[in-house]
Parts: C-alpha cells; sequence; structure tokens
C-alpha cells in the first residue's frame, strides 16, 4: 500500500509497526487521536466559565484558573494535532473524508490560535483579579470556532465511521 | 486505503459492511483468477460501462 512519500513504509517496531501505524496508536488496539481531544475540548471553554466567574466575583483564583487551563489545553491540542494529522494526511485527496478532516483542520487551527492570543493578552496583567475583557474576546470566539471544529471532527467519526473498524 | 472513501484504512469497513475493503478485492480478484492489476482495469472498465465514469 501506498500512502504518499512522507510515509516511511519500513517496519520500524517489533518488524511489524511503522513508524506512522506506532502514531496512530495501532499497537495500542486503539486510535490515538480520541484519547487527546478531550482535554483541549474541555480545558478551553471551561477557560471561559472561570473569566465570567471573574467578572462576577473578581478573584485571582479564577483568573489563574483560566489562564492554566488554557496553558493545559494548548498543551494537549499539540499532541491532538500530531495524531490528527497523520490520520488526515494519507487521506485521498478529493474525498469526503478528506474535506471534512480539511474542515475540522482548519476550524481547530483557529480555535487553538484564538486561545493562544487570549493567553498571551493575559499576561500582560497576569495579576488581574478579572480576566481584561480584550482577552475574553478571543477566548469567546475560540470556543465557538472550538465546538464547529468538534462537530466536524464528530462527523468524521460518527457518520464516516473514521478509525471506526475492528481492524484499527 | 478503504477502496471506496479515501480514508486510507485498507481493511476498515467503518462498521458499515457496504464499505469494499482491500480483503474483499483481494477475495474478488483470487476468485476471478485474476491479478490485482488485472482486477483493477476490470473495475475500471465496468464502471466506465455501466456506471457512466469517465
Amino acid at each position: 500500500m501506498t500512502t504518499g512519500s512522507i510515509w516511511s513504509q519500513r517496519r520500524v517496531v517489533a518488524g511489524r509497526w511503522t513508524l506512522k501505524d506506532v502514531v496512530q496508536g495501532k499497537p495500542f488496539g486503539h486510535p490515538s487521536h480520541p484519547p487527546f481531544v478531550h482535554f483541549p475540548s474541555a480545558l478551553l471553554p471551561s477557560a471561559l466559565i472561570f473569566d465570567l466567574a471573574s467578572r462576577l466575583d473578581p478573584d485571582l483564583t479564577f483568573t489563574r484558573a483560566a489562564f492554566y487551563n488554557i496553558v493545559l489545553g494548548l498543551v494537549v491540542a499539540m499532541f491532538a494535532a500530531i495524531t490528527g494529522l497523520v490520520d488526515y494526511l494519507p487521506m485521498v485527496g478529493g474525498s469526503r473524508k478528506k474535506i471534512i478532516g480539511t474542515r475540522h483542520l482548519i476550524a481547530q487551527l483557529c480555535a487553538v490560535s484564538l486561545f493562544a492570543l487570549s493567553l498571551l493578552l493575559r499576561t500582560f496583567d497576569f495579576y488581574a483579579t478579572q480576566t481584561p475583557l480584550g482577552a475574553m474576546i478571543p477566548a469567546v470566539a475560540g470556543a465557538v470556532v472550538l465546538t464547529i471544529g468538534n462537530y466536524f471532527g464528530g462527523t468524521l467519526v460518527y457518520r464516516q465511521g473514521m478509525r471506526v473498524s475492528t481492524d484499527l | 486505503m478503504c477502496i471506496t472513501c479515501g480514508c486510507d484504512e485498507p481493511e476498515a469497513n467503518h462498521g458499515n459492511p457496504k464499505h469494499i475493503t482491500l480483503q474483499q478485492l483481494k477475495d474478488a480478484a483470487e476468485a476471478a483468477e485474476v491479478d490485482i492489476n488485472q482486477l483493477k482495469k476490470n473495475i475500471d472498465e465496468g464502471l466506465k460501462r455501466y456506471a457512466g465514469a469517465q
């Protein structure tokens, strides 16, 4: 099977798995992308909830909780991005799955970028007890775009059956 | 790849037996006593003749 020149077909693990197989989670009998996606999907919007709490009840605890939620969400999002790209890149161009995958990819990239911007803006007033509105705006936009991206990801799995198989 | 959807999962039927897997094509080639290249050619020709493929 040829999946493009960017993927080595050399078996590197136990003489059975390629590097791509390992990143996709095949040796573990489970797709590797899903365990990572839930963390940013939960942590990033949760930051927004802490932001709202800080506006209602100014407290450093809320702003710090929001800050570290975004940090952790972005860190895990990197692993989600790597495992997702390994599934996405070999898809056949023009196929329905790749079209939906591209929408999912673009939306999640935008969402992560918006939250990264929000994080950057928070660092200018690290000891604020209320999240600045300027930092909340990209977070709100990021949460909306993230939800749209999650919708496309869900479509890939639950409707298109991506990585839903007895042979992972 | 799963022959019908472009997913790069050759043996995945995505939980729906309507998807055609690589193994099914290999089995079909064996049943027809043709190699995989001839099978590809036959399918291509069949789709052109009967399904309007270009």
